[in-house]
């Protein structure tokens, strides 16, 4: 089966300023697979086709010397919700969580943009898909091997985790977190004043909107603290639920990975790309609360083909309580 | 008084233990006077002379006074020596021209002990007293504590003594070792042998017994690694490769042979290869009699009567007859999976009669032999006189010795022999089982038939020895497809299917990348057949910067697979071509021919086909073919088993004129292309890449138009490398300058280009397939690259010039024995109506599209029509999500709309 549902839902009116549209094609092993009208319970392939997006606001946005790494993670984070539901039998009701996610560059040079100007380059992502935790024929989870290729040339390799929540489980799941941050003041965690955005230049972004961390605080011997800005930021981090929406937790990490490869080492950020990320969520994060990331740099490194790297270990807290934890490598290119 | 030599200088005496319950040492404090005591120690009971002891003393430049002062130091020692025996300690050392010397008992030095011992430890092991030579060499090598005299400087005396002993102790560790992998204990080794190997780097023989303890413990690729690593430190520290023995001990476990792994086997022995030239000696004294040197050396498994029936030297001198002929080789621990084979080849030998016959028969490389001696180890219980092994193979050339029949007679016991029978003829049951290996015909084992009255025969051989009485037979052909995913062990050295052998620790212990989908394509490579997986298993042990996906890559390449399973000897093209070359020239031809044939099962009717023979003599062709094992047959139908195949293509290019070949692949593939049009739309996955083959074949061979035929016999199926197929198709159109079916395929490369989201390029093959269309007069093509024209139109949003193309397009279409085109320009109408005029106006068209469907009879798109009509009844998705952004535009092709982003 490929879907139940859904099949010729009327699209949506084009967003004017968005990733462009994109074609997913489900590679079956065999044609006789079309005869069983049923989920699968083994792994499944799928290509995603769509082109580099040329006018988007925040991956657009800045030196754009490098094809930003979240439209490979931003995609497949769609992706991978629909393709349980449509293909696994995941019911509908149950919503798809990455709770981890890692990537990394290849072929650095393909991920450069033209120098001439923006324009769309043939993007591919290769996805194979295995359930995981099955009960009763549905599973639980999903997980993900990618591959990238820019323009044809493979350049990134990647994996992913989702988790599918029971409705209920998931309220409770939200509500108890909700609680359990509100009720312990003993370890609250907030910045002593108001929040000054960290310098664009230094987080890889021109637009203030983008900017979606402070001016660091702590700054010590490769460690530094900044605060994640809940407003006034650009639309695009719109969470549901009064959360961090993903993209805007991934944002904050890159800004943050640059801006202590480049406080630490000096790298600098018009020319640095993260050339690796090992994102582990570990739970919501309120946008009504405090949300600190703490970054510490590595030492400075080259990768194989000599350039500075620098890894990043990082750590977005909120109360306290660990949100995400991410290792990041930031590279300077030639 | 004691004196020990081996390690720091040790004096003792008869005085009483100090309270640690340490005996005092009088071990001289002052070097000088420890190198004229070990001198005379080195060399005791002889006499040393007052030069020697000068040249050791002082080797550069002695002192004026030396003699003087090597008086002076006798003396000291005679008092020292005197203080460890007050009764004969001075008496000891001897003044005797020229010299002096030290009177000491056998057992007082440590070092004559040790020789003693070594010596005795070393009879032994000629003696083949396994247990005894261990003991004797433990006890010799536990009186080392170092070096020679190691707080001691050495002249020439002691430096030669040094330089012996240590040789000494490396031939009884040797030994020790020897003996021990004899008596099994080849586990317990395992952990001292690489301690051994990493401290004598370039000593062959430990690696070979290292390699023995491991291949025994079923860590063949771990045993291979050693080989490999002693390899590289010879070749990259002396220049040389390993000698002749390590080089055959890598051949046996490449081979899986199954006497290496039996403790005790002689071929064990000597396949470790190893030892002093008298063990050596003793080694070969005792392998003399195994056949050819083929590793093949039998062990011998049966009851004491059996024993003496094998030992009793009958035939010796007659290749594949020698003494120890008889014995079965032990278990392979790697053997793998065969589950249901082995249960039936079980029950047979258990209910074959006394004189009964059970036949292992199977394509080369299938694991016969293991099957069959598995099998002969698990019926143990039901042969009370023992199980016998005979390998005819050395035999073969020449035929058996004349007098095979009586030295069968000698070498079974009496109640399997001709006088087993009793005089009232009343059945008896069978004592003995006898394994033939390598039978060629049954003209080799009907004469040893009368021999065998007491006995049951299990003959392992390639094709069905025919005109033997009774005889019933187990065919072996490759691994089962389950059976491949289970074999990540071979790939670890843990394989086997015996409790605790195989299983997660396999699995956990695999290399990088070596998980079992990497090892089941790599099977499925290597044709599921045993030999060629375990060659591939081999390869990558023996070659330790390969990755499993290194080996997969290499194995993908059908032009160099065979190539790449061959290591050491072990070559699988070899062992093919054996079966092939047994074959009389008319079946070789039929086999290279087959080749031309599509990968896959076929009938009688392509091989007709490729042979240019009617559909009955192809069968006859076809049967014989299956007879020597060169074809497989199934119910199903027949197919070349994929490494035969390989070889099949090989050798016609080789054998045959291109003229031959190109004849025969135009009958294939207008066979092929014949078939295909007569069931449209109704060929199997497998079916269709086999197309697309010979449509790769008909290009190379210049068949424009077939290869045309054949592409468009696809009906629209996209293989992973579609784009290629479809342009070289292209090609070929253009070469035979039809233009309508450079339509076609334009349209088809269109279609690709879209589903990839190539939207230009998508427009211009669709624009050049219109245009050719209309000039070739193709109504219906021309309608076909409209909707794909539409479809561009549809994405971007402009429901107008996408109406306006469908309209025509329909009408065109809507012409008979246009079904399919019909369809496509439906399902295009559909998403416009979805798109731009509501979900009523969409279910109208999907429901054509239903109709349409059913009468192709293409489930896949009648599956699609489906499903779009129920989404249609569904209320819309809510959300952003890409559920709410999501078309199925095509079968399994979604369009998924980008994310409005709020403002």
């Amino acid at each position: 089966m490929t879907v139940d549902n859904g099949t010729t839902s009327p699209p949506t009116i084009h967003g004017h300023a968005t990733a462009g549209t994109q074609h997913l094609i489900h590679r079956p092993p065999s044609r006789a697979y079309y005869a069983l009208d049923a989920p699968s319970l083994g792994e499944e392939n799928f290509t995603l086709v769509g082109a580099t997006p040329v006018t988007h606001p925040l991956f657009n946005d800045g030196p754009g010397r490098f094809h930003d790494l979240q439209i490979a993670t931003e995609t497949v984070r769609e992706i991978g919700e629909f393709v349980g539901h449509r293909y696994f039998g995941v019911p509908d009701d149950r919503p798809g969580l990455f709770y981890r996610f890692s990537l990394d560059f290849t072929d650095l040079s393909a991920w450069r943009t033209d120098p001439g100007g923006p324009r769309p380059v043939p993007l591919a992502t290769h996805i194979r898909a295995r359930p995981a935790n099955v009960v009763a024929e549905v599973p639980r989870g999903l997980d993900f091997d990618l591959r990238v290729t820019i323009d044809g040339r493979p350049c990134a390799t990647g994996a992913a985790g989702l988790v599918f929540l029971m409705p209920k489980l998931y309220r409770k799941h939200v509500e108890h977190s909700r609680r359990a941050l509100q009720a312990a003041p003993e370890i609250d965690d907030a910045p002593d004043g108001p929040l000054r955005p960290a310098d664009s230049a230094e987080a890889g972004r021109y637009a203030p909107e983008n900017i979606v961390i402070s001016e660091p605080t702590d700054v010590s011997r490769g460690r530094l603290s900044t605060w994640l800005l809940p407003t006034p930021v650009s639309p695009v981090f719109t969470g549901a639920d009064g959360q961090y929406s993903g993209l805007h937790l991934l944002e904050a990490l890159r800004q943050t990975s640059l801006l202590a490869a480049g406080r630490t080492h000096g790298l600098s950020s018009a020319h640095s790309t993260l050339g690796a990320c090992q994102i582990h969520f570990r739970g919501p994060a309120e946008r009504e609360l405090p949300l600190r990331c703490v970054a510490v740099a590595g030492p400075l490194g080259r990768d194989d083909e000599g350039r500075p790297s620098v890894a990043v270990t990082l750590t977005l807290t909120q109360r306290r309580r660990a949100v995400a934890e991410a290792r990041t490598t930031v590279v300077q290119d030639h | 008084m004691r004196f020990g030599i081996l390690g720091p200088l040790e004096v003792t005496g008869a005085a009483a233990p100090t309270d640690g319950g340490r005996e005092p040492s009088y071990a001289p404090q002052a070097a000088k006077l420890r190198v004229v005591l070990g001198t005379l120690l080195i060399r005791a009971n002889e006499v040393v002379s007052v030069e020697s002891l000068i040249d050791e003393l002082w080797p550069d430049a002695p002192p004026r006074t030396a003699t003087t002062t090597l008086q002076v130091y006798v003396s000291h020692l005679r008092k020292t020596l005197q203080s460890a025996d007050p009764d004969n300690g001075r008496e000891a050392l001897v003044t005797r021209r020229p010299g002096y010397l030290l009177r000491v008992g056998a057992d007082a030095v440590d070092a004559l002990a040790f020789e003693d011992l070594s010596r005795r430890g070393h009879q032994a092991l000629q003696a083949s007293d396994f247990a005894a030579a261990a003991d004797l060499h433990r006890r010799a090598l536990a009186l080392w504590r170092g070096p020679l005299l190691s707080d001691t400087p050495h002249g020439p005396v002691l430096e030669g003594a040094a330089v012996r002993l240590a040789e000494a102790r490396t031939s009884a560790l040797d030994e020790r070792i020897r003996a021990e992998l004899h008596l099994g204990l080849h586990r317990e080794l395992v952990a001292e042998l690489q301690e051994l190997v990493a401290e004598h780097r370039m000593h062959e023989e430990f690696h070979t017994h290292l390699m023995v303890a491991l291949y025994r413990c079923g860590r063949q690729a771990e045993a291979l690694r050693v080989f490999t690593t002693l390899r590289q430190t010879l070749v990259e520290e002396l220049g040389i490769e390993p000698g002749p023995a390590s080089t055959r001990l890598q051949r046996r476990i490449l081979e899986g042979d199954p006497a290496l792994t039996r403790a005790g086997g002689r071929g064990a022995v000597r396949g470790a290869g190893t030892g002093t030239t008298a063990a050596k000696t003793a080694a070969t004294a005792a392998t003399a009699g195994t056949p050819g040197g083929t590793g093949r050396s039998p062990g011998h498994d049966g009851p004491p009567a059996a024993a003496a029936a094998a030992g009793t030297g009958a035939g010796a001198g007659a290749p594949g007859w020698s003494a120890e002929s008889g014995a079965l080789p032990a278990a392979d621990p790697c053997f793998t999976g065969r589950t249901e084979e082995l249960d039936r080849l079980e029950r047979m030998v258990r209910s074959a009669p006394a004189g009964g016959c059970v036949a292992v028969t199977g394509m080369p490389g299938a694991g016969k032999t293991a099957l069959a001696v598995e099998a002969a180890h698990r019926v143990a219980d039901a042969f009370p006189d023992g199980r016998l092994y005979l390998d005819l193979r050395d035999g073969a050339g020449t035929g058996l010795p004349s007098d095979a029949g009586s030295v069968l007679e000698r070498l079974l016991p009496a109640s399997a022999g001709p006088g087993a029978a009793p005089a009232d003829g009343a059945p008896q049951a069978p004592r003995v089982l006898l394994v033939l290996d390598g039978v060629g015909s049954e003209t080799q084992v009907r004469p040893l038939l009368p021999a065998l009255r007491g006995a049951v025969v299990l003959l392992v051989a390639r094709r069905v020895p025919a005109g033997l009485p009774g005889l019933r037979s187990v065919l072996l052909g490759p691994w089962r497809p389950d059976e491949a995913q289970r074999l990540v062990g071979l790939f670890t050295g843990r394989a086997g299917t015996r409790p605790g052998t195989l299983g997660a620790a396999a699995a956990l212990d695999a290399g990088p990348g070596l998980g079992p989908d990497t090892v089941a394509e790599v099977a499925e490579l290597c044709g599921r057949l045993p030999l060629a997986v375990r060659t591939a298993a081999a390869q990558l042990a023996a070659r330790p910067h390969w990755t499993a996906a290194v080996l997969a890559d290499r194995l993908r390449d059908e032009g160099g697979r065979l190539d790449v399973l061959r290591t050491g000897d072990v070559d699988v093209r070899a062992r093919l071509l054996d079966a092939y070359a047994a074959c009389p020239e008319p079946q070789r031809r039929a086999f290279r021919l087959l080749s031309l044939l599509p990968p896959g099962r076929f009938g009688a009717r392509q091989a007709a086909a490729a042979l240019d023979l009617t559909e009955a003599r192809a069968s006859a062709a076809l049967e014989s073919l299956a007879d020597e094992r060169l074809v497989a047959v199934d119910r199903d139908g027949c197919h070349l088993p994929e490494l035969l195949r390989l070889l099949a293509v090989e050798r016609l290019a080789l054998e045959d004129p291109p003229e031959v070949v190109r004849a025969a692949a135009e009958r294939v593939c207008r066979a092929y292309a014949a078939a295909a049009a007569a069931q449209p739309g109704r060929m199997s996955d497998s079916g269709a890449r086999g197309l697309v083959r010979l449509a790769r074949t008909a290009y190379g061979a210049g068949l424009w138009a077939l290869a045309v035929r054949l592409t468009d016999a696809l009906g629209g199926w996209v293989p992973d490398d579609g784009e290629a197929v479809y342009a070289l198709a292209l090609d070929a159109a253009r070469r035979c300058a039809d233009r309508s079916a450079q339509a076609r395929m334009r349209r088809s490369l269109g279609e690709l280009a879209w589903q990839y989201r190539r939207v230009e390029r998508a427009h211009e093959l669709f624009s050049g397939a219109l245009e050719l269309a209309r000039e070739a007069g193709d109504e219906e093509e021309a309608a076909r690259a409209q909707v794909g024209l539409a479809e561009l139109r549809l994405d971007a949003g402009e429901w107008a010039a996408a109406a306006a193309l469908l309209e025509p397009a329909l009408a065109a279409l809507s012409a008979p024995g246009r079904t399919r085109g019909r369809y496509e320009a439906s399902r295009a109408r559909g998403l416009l109506a979805l798109a731009h005029e509501g979900p009523e106006s969409a279910r109208a068209w999907f429901g054509e599209c239903l109709e349409l469907a059913g009468a192709l009879r293409d489930q896949r798109l009648e599956v699609y029509a489906l499903r779009s009509l129920r989404a249609l009844s569904l209320p819309p998705e809510g959300g952003s999500g890409p559920a709410a952004r999501a078309v199925e535009i095509r079968p399994g092709l979604w369009r998924i709309h980008p994310a409005g982003v709020p403002t």
